[in-house]
């Protein structure tokens, strides 16, 4: 009801039953008083929406913006490294020296020529976080392979693609994922990427004949 | 009464999603920064005499597939193999120059034994000549990339080198051997000339690729669908070609589906991806086929 309705129908209410008028509005003056004194704040409902659905928002985009990068959500501790975070430190030619560094990788066994690369893998120039091995062989039937050992929660944007390989085979209990690039008419290329504990390995192998997978890792690790 | 109530509605429903999309658009901003995408290079845009290339590491990757019933190609190699050579020296920067520079010697080393003292480059595998990797004779073609790099004056006035550094550094190289250096432009019109190309390859002359922005390439063809895997940079990079694939795709109709022309490089960055293709990405600014004698 209109409050100004509402006012004359009292006022009629009070000449008709001959009330003191302050006696009869005195309860509805004194509310009216408390009323305007008051002044409660009336926070629109759309502002207040508006806020709630703000905040809730932020509280889960911001999050999950910081966290997320091109190759997923990936964990904070997880480093992304490009070609200028990394030093090679070449450290010899003799495999076991790697001991020294306290890495617990799979060594290969393969015979080779020579050892063309021995080197740790530096982040930022001051934390080891891996090893790069170039084996030569005697140009019979291998050229090199070149193994890669890093640990895996540094993720190196030469190797980005190898994970990411569609062909795949179970080897040593591990599901180790591959790529055969086009053959040129003397050489045969595979990239290969196999996880184990706390290393991912990426593997070129480039040789002048076909070879099965299963067998080339054999040679390199089992012998 | 009913309009009004409805429209307090619609004014709440609003307000939420404007402050929703705000938000996100906020939190977009603490995104870090997408380390797999290239960044463009300032000097990219400069003229073309004050571009640097410097070469560079951040890149992204994108897949193109093309379904085709047949194709046809046309294809030339000076070498189905070539040197791939790349910088091992951290301390060297920007040193893509230097590196192309290197391949090139790399290339002619195999007719000019002492471009690269004590080493032989490659080996003959029946009737082919194949060339070793980088990490044979590691130390020998790196300290070729290490003269080079200071012949070309790399990082003295800008990040890398230009053009005219890369080819008075190579030249004095090249000289300092007792030998010379031409160099003869396959661009037209600002364009790559394939014919030039062909030319050029034909005669045996490698060639260098001066690119703002490029993708190099693997290719899978299974014969009726072909994969092509791009790595794409948006630096100023140099690159040698040492063949070239014009391929052309057809439907089952023998409507042409697409054309693809990839040149076949030394991309100087221990990657396998080796196909430039033309045309597809960034601005190839120039193209020199050098001839050694």
């Amino acid at each position: 009801m209109d409050d100004k309705l509402f006012d004359e129908i009292m006022e009629d209410y009070v000449d008709a039953t001959r009330l003191d008028k302050e006696v009869a509005f005195k309860k509805l003056n004194e509310r009216s008083g408390q009323a305007a004194k008051v002044k409660p704040a009336k926070l629109s409902t759309v502002w207040i929406s508006a806020l709630v659905s703000l905040i809730v928002v932020l509280s889960i985009a911001v999050p999950t913006a910081i966290m997320y990068s091109s190759t997923g959500i990936v964990k904070e501790s997880v480093h992304y490294c490009a070609d200028s975070d990394i030093a090679y430190d070449y450290v010899g030619d003799n495999l076991s020296v790697l001991n020294d560094f306290g890495f617990d990788i799979k060594m290969p066994i393969i015979e080779c020529e020579e050892i063309g690369v021995l080197s740790t893998i530096s982040y930022n120039y001051d934390m080891v976080i891996g090893m790069q091995i170039s084996l030569l062989f005697d140009l019979k039937e291998l050229d090199y392979i070149e193994i890669s050992a890093v640990k895996k929660n540094y993720i190196y944007d030469r190797y980005l693609g190898y994970p990411k390989f569609s062909d795949s085979i179970q080897w040593d209990g591990k599901n180790v994922l591959y790529f055969r690039l086009q053959p040129t008419s003397v050489t045969q290329t595979l990239r290969m990427y196999f996880r184990e504990g706390d290393y991912d390995y990426y593997f070129d192998v480039v040789a002048f004949a076909e070879f099965e997978i299963e067998d080339i890792l054999n040679k390199i690790f089992i012998g | 009464m009913k309009i009004k109530v409805k429209s307090k509605k619609i004014r709440i429903l609003t307000a939420i999603l404007l402050a929703a999309v705000f938000a996100v658009a906020m939190a977009m901003t603490f995104k870090l920064t997408n380390p797999t995408v290239a960044y463009a290079d300032d000097s990219a845009f400069a003229s073309e005499t004050e571009i640097f290339y410097k070469g560079g590491t951040l890149y992204s990757t994108a897949n193109e597939t093309i379904s085709y019933a047949t194709k046809s190609v046309e294809s030339y190699n000076i070498n189905d193999s070539y040197p791939n050579y790349y910088n091992t020296d951290s301390a060297l920067k920007n040193a893509c120059a230097a590196v192309a520079g290197a391949n090139i010697i790399g290339f002619y080393d195999r007719y000019f034994d002492d471009l690269i003292p004590n080493v032989t480059v490659g080996v003959m595998r029946g009737t082919e000549y194949n060339y070793h990797s980088m990490t044979r004779n590691l130390t020998q073609k790196q300290a070729v990339i290490n003269t080079l790099f200071t012949y070309m004056q790399t990082n003295q006035s800008g990040d890398g080198a230009t053009r005219s550094q890369f080819q008075s550094g190579l030249k004095k190289y090249i000289n300092g051997k007792g030998l010379n250096i031409t160099y003869n432009s396959v661009m037209t019109n600002g364009a790559l000339d394939l014919n030039k190309v062909k030319t050029q390859l034909k005669s045996g002359n490698p060639i260098a690729l001066y690119m703002s922005g490029y993708a190099f390439s693997l290719i899978d063809d299974s014969g009726k669908e072909v994969n092509i895997m791009k790595q794409i940079y948006n630096d100023n990079h140099i690159a040698v070609v040492f063949g070239y694939d014009k391929i052309n795709y057809y439907n089952a109709s023998g409507a042409l589906i697409k054309t693809k022309t990839f040149l076949k490089v030394s991309n100087g960055k221990n990657i396998s991806e080796n196909l430039y293709i033309v045309s597809d990405y960034g601005k190839l600014n120039d193209a020199d086929a050098a001839y050694v004698y």
